[in-house]
């Protein structure tokens, strides 16, 4: 009996067209004002940076270059995570770096003139004790999150349809936020903790491993989760409401860097880092002044995972039990540990061309919830062509593995 | 000519629903300028507001507030400037520490002779590189004080052992008529500099010297 020859998998170049899916834009886009502005803006910022980074190597190459060492693995890992937040509909890559680079170099740039400039406002205001105790609280979080939002803002005017979701909004707000810590770390360990190896290592211990999941992060995905409340849900509220919401959480991520800032709650030792009781008072200090606001976005981002959950359940349900997607592939789809898992299994079973295939397979369906959103009518060419596609990369692996779906139940006796 | 509406109406059939109404287009220059009014606002607004667009330029002119009663160091007497008070003071070598939250200023009567320049670096070399981690210094240049007096100005930054902020200030070297030669450090935490730097340097200025 002959054996039947395996079908090829499906090459990248058959994966149907996305005309818009779920309405992928880039950064570049040319005829919006906004997009001007945004560019303008972030390349003055990066000129200001760079004449800044040089002044900082020259003054201590090895401190400016451990700082950035750090930092970097500080922040690749953090990058990730708030990229892979998105479970379904992960943002162009081109806004996410858009929003980074804004952080890093235009909210960086503007906020050394803006804070000296409020600062004079506050001086003015306060006697000068009272002053020099609070200018720090009394400004930064204005000005800094405000020209940090502004970047979010410039995203969503450039790129509209990108920002459907309260997730959309924290994920940009991290970036911008990410952004905005890692150059302003370089500058304190630098020129705050001395920029010799001992300061710099002081520095990213005092910055990045007690404060890092409290900063600039955190505060700057509060005021995307505003943004992206106020944009995104016009059908669902009035604009009173979304108008009060969105203040609500810019407020709470200005509110948590004045917090920081700011001379109450201060727990930190008064003779700085002398020994390790020292360094766990530190820890402590953080955690009293960020934790209740990490905690407070982690609700946040658990309740929007939750409602793209729905979102997802609900977008599939005309294609459930059709030739795009099983009932047991669904269970999968929804839960990314599963999926992991699902993947590992299959690469045990039918090595790593098959679980790659599975990996399509799984962003195939998803990007079929998004056409199912998009068209109007079941019959859609899109449509048609994407569960086409799902059902071809489907029977590959049925025929490649020679066994039943990774990860699917036993029972589901589809193989 | 009847409407379609009303004809349908006029013959008792069910008014078909409206037309849907146009797409509501979203203007894009006006969300564009608003944002970019928002960051040049906050960007430079407190310095409109502050009166003082330009950190830089100021002279010295000692004419701010009513200053508090003369303070002797050695040769020197200062007034200190409203809020100001004495924090530290040695009679050998004439030493004076006036400060205001956490703005300083050292006066020193150094037993060190020379012109003004060489007390300068002197003082920078000997007094505030010794405890400084990171020390940025600008070049020195001369400057007059309101009595006529010749003295030699430069400014730093820098991070300072025990200190968690980084320091900006001005040192000033002068040598009074009589040879007395007297040296003013004043400094405040980074960004702060620019808020007492008059006070500073009118309690500069009105210092009398013997």
């Amino acid at each position: 009996m002959a054996t039947p020859t395996p079908p090829t998998v499906p090459p990248p170049e058959a994966v149907p067209r996305r005309p818009h899916w779920g309405y992928q834009t880039s950064l570049w886009q040319i005829r919006q004002p906004a997009f001007w502005v945004f560019i303008v803006i972030l390349a003055i910022g990066i000129l200001f940076s760079v004449v800044i980074q040089a002044s900082f190597a020259g003054l201590t190459p090895g401190g400016w270059v451990l700082s950035w060492v750090l930092l970097l693995i500080y922040a690749v890992p953090v990058f990730i995570v708030v990229y892979a937040l998105d479970l379904y509909e992960r943002e162009p890559l081109s806004l996410v770096i858009g929003a980074l680079l804004w952080g890093a170099f235009a909210a960086t740039t503007l906020s050394i003139l803006a804070n000296q400039g409020w600062s004079l406002v506050v001086l003015s205001l306060f006697p000068f004790q009272t002053a020099t105790q609070w200018v720090a609280a009394l400004t930064a979080p204005f000005t800094e999150e405000i020209l940090k939002g502004m970047g979010i803002v410039l995203i969503y005017l450039i790129a509209r349809r990108e920002i459907d979701d309260i997730m959309d909004g924290f994920v940009y707000g991290a970036m911008v936020g990410l952004g905005f810590t890692v150059i302003e770390d370089v500058f304190y360990f630098v020129n705050q903790f001395g920029g010799d190896v001992g300061g710099v290592l002081q520095g990213f211990f005092v910055r990045v491993v007690a404060s890092g999941a409290y900063g600039h992060v955190l505060y700057s995905g509060l005021f995307g989760i505003g943004v992206a409340y106020f944009v995104s849900r016009r059908r669902e509220a009035s604009a009173a409401k979304r108008l009060g919401v969105a203040t609500l959480f810019i407020t709470a991520g200005v509110f948590a860097h004045f917090l920081w800032n700011s001379p109450l709650l201060n727990f930190y030792p008064p003779e700085g880092l002398q020994d390790l009781g020292d360094y766990l008072q530190v820890v402590l200090a953080t955690t009293i002044k960020g934790l209740p606001f990490l905690l407070f976005v982690v609700l946040m981002v658990s309740l929007a995972r939750r409602r793209e959950h729905r979102w997802l359940r609900t977008a599939l349900a005309g294609e459930l039990g059709g030739e795009g997607l099983h009932p047991d592939e669904l269970q999968i789809l929804e839960d990314p540990s599963a999926r992991r898992r699902s993947r590992r299994e299959m690469a045990r079973r039918g090595g790593a061309v098959a679980a790659q295939t599975l990996r399509r397979l799984q962003k195939a369906q998803i990007d079929l919830a998004m056409v199912a959103t998009r068209v109007h009518h079941d019959d859609h060419p899109d449509l048609v062509r994407q569960r086409q596609y799902c059902r071809a990369l489907r029977e590959w692996l049925i025929a490649y593995g020679g066994a039943r779906m990774a990860g699917a139940p036993p029972s589901s006796g589809r193989e | 000519m009847q409407s379609p509406d009303s004809a349908a109406a006029h013959r008792g059939l069910p008014v078909p629903p409206p037309p849907p109404p146009p797409a509501r287009r979203e203007s894009r220059w006006l969300p564009a300028i608003g944002a970019l009014a928002v960051i040049l606002f906050v960007s430079v607004g407190g310095f409109l507001l502050a009166g003082e667009p330009t950190a830089a330029g100021q002279e010295l002119t000692g004419d701010r507030g009513t200053p508090g009663a003369p303070v002797s160091v050695g040769p020197v007497s200062v007034r200190p400037a409203p809020g100001w008070t004495v924090a530290e003071q040695i009679p050998d070598p004439p030493q004076l520490r006036l400060n205001a939250g956490s703005a300083q200023l050292y006066v020193v009567v150094p037993p060190a002779q020379g012109r003004a320049e060489e007390l300068l670096h002197g003082y920078v070399d000997q007094a505030l590189a010794p405890q400084a981690r990171q020390l940025s210094v600008s070049a020195d240049r001369p400057v007059e004080l309101p009595s006529g007096q010749p003295a030699s100005l430069l400014s730093y930054v820098g991070s300072f052992e025990g200190v968690a902020s980084p320091l900006e200030g001005e040192v000033l070297a002068l040598v009074s008529p009589a040879g007395t030669p007297v040296v003013f450090d004043g400094w405040a935490p980074e960004g702060l500099w620019v808020g007492v730097r008059e006070e500073v340097r009118t309690m500069i200025a009105t210092a009398e010297i013997a």
